[in-house]
């Protein structure tokens, strides 16, 4: 495997540790709760330094995404086309980065609504993936443009 | 630094996708070609900005026997390094810290360290690249940069087609290139369109080349050029900018608003021009919407205008912007955006041939990379 994830990651850890248990969590600040992805050492807004975690409601957006056809990653080699999606999470003001299961990559949308799921990895991590929802693309609030 | 800096000398090797020999060899050549393009001697070179990938300024020091470099620094921005680079140069020289500053890029980046690992190696947050990317397959810059132009189609009406023009737009003037690498093959909206699948929506002709080549610049203070006799092209204004959340690009609030949009004002009103001004434009097209984003970015066009501007033929030889003479990334070669920097003095010159933009004295570069990282210069003949 090229460049694994690392477990013990000093600002990734406790992400691992949710995803164990199947729960998606994003960083907030322990002084001003400001929220923030992918995780970091300091608050970007206050600059503090006590990190803490939040559970994230585990949906999302389809924000942006690539279907993958030729892979440089000896993993993935045999696995194309995949997807790899921008998901921007329900209720949090932050945006991850996943795979996209699905079956009919040419056929996905910005702005469907997705689920995350989880699936070991070889590393010994737990993936946080995302599958789209069975619902109309569209429906009463449908996708905004120009939004976070 | 305005009217302090000029070009005085630039020199490139051909560009192929096996040279057939090192990278330091390749930049020797493209830096003693630079030298006699300015007519000086190696022992000039005092100041030494290398790209963080390739030859070393120590390489260079130690091929050429130079007896006392005084300034070296080496910009991490991807491929808004080369502009970063003439930048630096230009600012050392400017702050009397060296009198001519060598920027250069060298690499075999078809036949050795191609781009997937040159990535590997420079991209920035490779905690998160390895850690929250690689594992779910995502590790390219075509897979990075494709997110961008998806989300601008669905938010701008953006096309395949538009993305089309910028590619046959560079491979036409490619066409007027006999140094470009694409030179005598023509490609047709028809191919363009059935192209294999790379990351979708880039398919094969929406991405750059890969290219063995060097390419080469040498900046000094106007003062300097004029004792040396050089034909100076002047570096009126150059700035650099990152994008928010600068080391990863699925979290910044606009998606569009990246370091180019912060660089390009600044570089403007150091020149005291503005984008209506340009005679042409080297634009940093590592892939076709990237062209489009620029020309957004850097105030060419509006937001969301860039398809309909490059659809329109304005970016075309003969258009209201002619966007890389040579052929570009796309179509002429790719060293990393030096070869638009060699590009431009040369059109500034009136020496391109075929290709060359009528009576241009005044031009704009843009360099775009590692996510989001953007520079812009404008360079003008010194009698603009």
């Amino acid at each position: 495997m090229v460049n694994p994830p690392n477990r013990h990651d000093p600002e990734l850890e406790p992400f691992w540790d949710g995803t164990e248990k199947d729960e998606l969590r994003v960083q907030r600040c322990s002084a001003c709760g400001a929220v923030r992805w992918p995780p970091r050492p300091a608050c970007f807004r206050c600059g503090g330094l006590e990190v803490g975690w939040v559970p994230a409601a585990g949906c999302g957006e389809l924000y942006s995404w690539t279907v993958v056809a030729r892979s440089t990653l000896p993993d993935f080699a045999d696995q194309v086309p995949y997807v790899v999606g921008v998901v921007a999470l329900e209720g949090l003001p932050v945006r991850v980065i996943g795979r996209v299961e699905t079956d009919d990559p040419w056929g996905l949308q910005v702005g469907i609504p997705v689920t995350v799921a989880f699936r070991d990895h070889a590393s010994g991590v737990r993936l946080p993936v995302w599958l789209p929802r069975a619902r109309p693309v569209g429906g009463a609030t449908g996708p905004e443009r120009r939004a976070m | 630094m305005k009217n302090e800096a000029c070009i005085i000398g630039v020199g490139q090797t051909e560009l192929s996708s096996n040279s057939g020999r090192s990278v330091q060899r390749l930049a020797v050549e493209a830096i003693t070609a630079a030298l006699a393009d300015a007519n000086l001697p190696a022992s000039a070179v005092d100041g030494i900005v290398p790209s963080p990938l390739g030859p070393t300024a120590e390489d260079i020091i130690a091929s050429f026997g130079l007896a006392d470099v005084r300034f070296t620094a080496v910009p991490h921005l991807g491929g808004a390094g080369a502009v970063a680079s003439v930048r630096l140069a230009a600012l050392a020289v400017a702050g009397g810290q060296a009198d001519v500053v060598l920027a250069f890029v060298a690499r075999n980046g078809r036949s050795g360290a191609r781009v997937d690992q040159r990535v590997a190696a420079a991209m920035p947050g490779q905690q998160f690249r390895t850690n929250l990317e690689y594992p779910h397959g995502l590790s390219t810059p075509a897979q990075w940069y494709s997110l961008l132009c998806r989300r601008h189609m669905y938010e701008f009406g953006t096309t395949r087609e538009q993305l089309g023009a910028v590619a046959l737009t560079m491979r036409r003037h490619a066409n007027l290139n006999p140094a470009a690498q694409m030179y005598r093959r023509p490609l047709t909206m028809a191919e363009y369109l059935a192209s294999p699948v790379i990351a979708d929506p880039y398919h094969l002709y929406d991405c750059c080349l890969e290219t063995d080549g060097a390419a080469a610049v040498l900046v000094a203070t106007s003062q300097y050029a004029a004792r040396a006799g050089a034909t100076p092209v002047r570096i009126e204004g150059a700035a650099e900018g990152h994008a928010d959340s600068a080391d990863d690009i699925g979290n910044r609030r606009d998606f569009f608003n990246t370091g180019l949009t912060k660089a390009a004002p600044r570089a403007f009103d150091m020149a005291g021009y503005g984008p209506e001004d340009m005679d042409f434009a080297m634009i940093y097209d590592c892939f076709t919407f990237e062209v489009i984003h620029q020309l957004e970015s850097a105030g060419f066009c509006a937001l969301g205008e860039g398809g309909a501007f490059v659809a329109g033929g304005n970016i075309a030889l003969g258009g209201r912007l002619p966007v890389n003479p040579s052929g570009g990334l796309l179509s002429e070669g790719h060293l990393g955006g030096m070869n638009h920097l060699v590009e431009a003095v040369r059109q500034l010159r009136g020496s391109c041939g075929d290709r060359q933009v009528p009576g241009a004295t005044r031009c704009a570069v843009t360099g775009w990379g590692d996510l989001g990282d953007g520079a812009l210069a404008v360079l003008s003949t010194a009698d603009a």
